[in-house]
């Protein structure tokens, strides 16, 4: 839109209404606010309370966010997995979960030919599916292979989360529920059903949980030495 | 000899025409109802993945886009570096360079997940992206192509293709270097991670591309079009064994690099000994470029025999590269042996399946449909001396 | 090149609209609804996606919720059906709703809405 038409629909229209786009009118009362860019949404795992056998996150994402197996093997989605790890040279096993890594520096974001996949000004990595076309270029930059591409056609999904046949998609942190005020889905269950291992926090807010957490235990993001800035951190790793 | 301006002429209506258009037909229309299908069912009828994401369909149009910026080469030896007995073939390099990039990036788009957003990718470019800045490449060389084609055909306009030329010239070695680096910037992926994609990939554009427009050249000769003068094609033979060296070299010094770095031997023994399947392609597909350098540039030169070996060893080093390198286990937690259902720490098997093949062929079918056609409407093609 | 009828209509319509609104649930009364649902559907998603931008009312969910049609059995219809709310006009125009590639077309059972 012409800055003289914006203008000239915003003289016509009146005081009080915002204008947009031809057509397109905005009442001021309803507008709310969005993202807010000052806070740093972050998840601490602490791998030590994390047991191999426990897979309540990932029940908890697949019933929160409708996704699940379809029997496509290797092409179904995985927004979130538990990955065993071992030390070959002492033979101790951990289990994590392994989940989008919400990096502050997200090659995804990077490759992204569309600008679908974007940062939220609060942080948050996410696809936009309705500009994603499926080219699959930020899987093939993601290190933890934290994106499915959605290979078969979809329906019942839930109201807050389309998902839709040749999109990507990941973990969105919840989003549904952070701009309601509550935690993800996977850190509840971890709490209720599991070993209690996610914190969940704001990384700006010094007094918070999650910061005081950070500062008592060493904790580090998946793949550190790739320099991304992951914002799920892991203790006992 | 070839120093006089050539006379071209279009392409006359034949019986093999006829039979060769019908069969590019047949594959066009194969792969477009692979497209159609993949499109309907989703990509869980494919191959592909979430682990080996790009499959065959990416190799065909790859290789399409690497040998359309290679193809212009001989077009470039006219206008770029006067090769005066290269005048005759330049128009058919370009139009060539243009159908191959039209072929390859169809595939591309036909394979995408949302195919019918493609204008979405026209309005909105992420700045930082490699694949949008490729879009702009690839229609900056379509366009660039397209005038210089037409500037080689109009005999009143060819004082003007030189300038050109060498814009179009210096345009696909960008091209191909951003072609390479789709791979090249992708720090997750030790594979492919590097400044050796671009280098890499221009030597393969070379080679590939020298190769497929000697073998078009000879299509369209025993089509009717008058044959490429025998010498000419030995100069272009052995030029094209000096590329496929380069190629080699490329090749050998991405994985040496590699195999020095301790942090990367568990995916070089994948690569190049344990895992299955690319070890073969890989080696192959260098015994096969390797085989071509005796035809090319020895004394006794076959150069369709080596352009064939280098059309069939770089497709299947592409494959290798390509799917091998997404086989390839990622280090989650380097020092960790990870294991998951999601097959964290496995090499990822993928099998290309037929949607797949049917829609790399037919990418190939367009492009050389699109050759025949321009051949048949256009004066390109130099006159059959009687 | 000021599209003055247009802009005659926003005027008229920017004064009548919140009132007309607030009677039926809709955003707009049902002419301008017609014309202007999907600019609005692609701010407000836009708005929401990207920045976060949540309007309670202003998503396609709370349109689903609304203008759901019944079966004989007394199923919502999905989009594929031609009862469906969008489908009647849509089809009509020949306008392929791409919506629904993604977002579901019939109201969410009660216990999966958070």
């Amino acid at each position: 839109m012409t800055p003289r038409r914006t203008f000239l629909v915003a003289a016509l229209t009146g005081a009080g209404m915002a204008t947009l786009a031809p057509g397109l009118l905005l009442i001021p009362a309803q507008a709310a606010a969005g993202a807010d860019p000052a806070r740093r949404f972050a998840i601490l795992i602490d791998v030590t309370r994390c047991s191999a056998d426990c897979t309540a996150c990932v029940t908890a994402c697949q019933a929160e966010q409708g996704w699940g197996p379809q029997g496509l093997g290797a092409a179904d989605p995985h927004w979130v997995r538990k990955v065993e790890a071992t030390d070959p040279t002492t033979g101790s096993t951990l289990s994590l979960p392994v989940l989008c890594q919400h990096c502050d520096n997200p090659p995804c974001v990077d490759v992204c030919p569309t600008g679908a996949s974007f940062v939220r000004p609060d942080g948050i990595v996410l696809v936009d599916r309705h500009r994603c076309i499926g080219c699959r270029f930020c899987q093939m930059a993601c290190p933890v292979k934290a994106r499915s591409f959605v290979a078969a056609p979809q329906d019942d999904q839930r109201p807050h989360m389309p998902r839709g046949q040749g999109t990507v998609e990941a973990c969105t942190l919840c989003v549904h529920r952070l701009d309601a005020g509550r935690q993800p889905a996977c850190v509840e269950a971890c709490g209720r059903d599991g070993g209690g291992a996610m914190l969940f926090g704001d990384l700006t807010d010094p007094d918070g949980p999650l910061v005081r957490a950070l500062a008592a235990r060493a904790a580090s993001s998946l793949r550190a030495d790739l320099g991304l800035g992951g914002r799920i951190r892991y203790a006992g790793l | 000899m070839a120093a006089a301006t050539p006379i071209f002429t279009a392409l006359a209506a034949n019986r093999r025409i006829g039979g060769v258009v019908a069969l590019l037909a047949l594959l066009l229309a194969a792969g477009l109802a692979a497209a159609h299908r993949v499109e309907l069912s989703g990509h869980a009828i494919t191959g592909m993945t979430n682990h080996v994401v790009w499959g065959l369909p990416h190799v065909c149009a790859l290789f399409l886009i690497v040998a359309a910026s290679g193809a212009l080469n001989v077009a470039s030896l006219a206008s770029v570096f006067g090769r005066v007995e290269c005048k005759g073939l330049a128009p058919l390099s370009a139009l060539l360079a243009l159908a191959l990039l039209v072929g390859g990036l169809s595939v591309l788009v036909l394979d995408l997940g949302r195919p019918d957003r493609l204008l979405v990718a026209m309005v909105h470019q992420n700045p930082t992206s490699i694949f949008a800045w490729n879009i702009g490449l690839y229609v900056g060389f379509l366009g660039l192509g397209v005038v210089y084609l037409g500037l080689l055909i109009e005999r009143r306009l060819n004082r003007f293709a030189a300038p050109v030329g060498l814009a179009a010239f210096l345009w696909r070695l960008v091209l191909t270097s951003g072609t390479g680096l789709i791979f090249g910037l992708l720090i997750a992926r030790p594979p492919f991670h590097g400044a050796m994609m671009a280098p890499l990939f221009i030597a393969m554009s070379l080679a590939q591309g020298g190769a497929v427009f000697l073998l078009v050249a000879h299509l369209l000769s025993w089509l009717g079009a008058a044959q490429p003068a025998p010498e000419t094609e030995r100069w272009l033979g052995r030029l094209l064994g000096a590329f496929v060296a380069i190629q080699i070299y490329c090749v050998l010094l991405l994985h040496v690099t590699h195999l020095y770095a301790a942090r990367d031997l568990a995916m070089e023994r994948f690569l190049l000994r344990d895992g299955g399947l690319y070890p073969l392609l890989f080696w192959g597909g260098l015994v096969l470029l390797a085989g071509a350098l005796l035809p090319l540039l020895s004394r006794r030169a076959r150069p369709l025999a080596g352009a064939a070996l280098t059309v069939a060893g770089g497709l299947v080093q592409l494959y290798a590269l390509l799917i091998g390198g997404q086989a390839v286990p990622l280090d989650l937690l380097p020092g960790r042996v990870v294991r998951s259902e999601f097959g964290d720490g496995v090499p990822a098997s993928y099998l290309p399946s037929l949607p797949e093949a049917a829609l790399g062929l037919g990418g190939v079918a367009l492009a050389l449909l699109l050759v025949l056609l321009g051949c048949r409407v256009l004066r390109l093609v130099p006159e059959a001396s009687r | 090149m000021i599209p003055v009828r247009p802009l005659v209509g926003l005027l008229v319509l920017a004064v009548a609209a919140p009132a007309l609104a607030a009677e039926s649930g809709c955003l707009a009364p049902p002419d301008r609804m017609r014309r202007v649902h999907m600019d609005l559907l692609r701010h407000d998603r836009d708005q929401a996606v990207r920045l976060g931008v949540q309007r309670p009312g202003h998503g396609l969910a709370a349109c689903i919720d609304c203008h759901a049609r019944k079966d004989e059995a007394g199923r919502a219809v999905p989009a594929s059906d031609s009862r469906h709310f969008c489908a009647g006009c849509h089809r009509a125009a020949a306008v392929a709703v791409d919506c629904f590639a993604c977002h579901r077309s019939i109201p969410a059972p009660p216990e999966t809405t958070p």
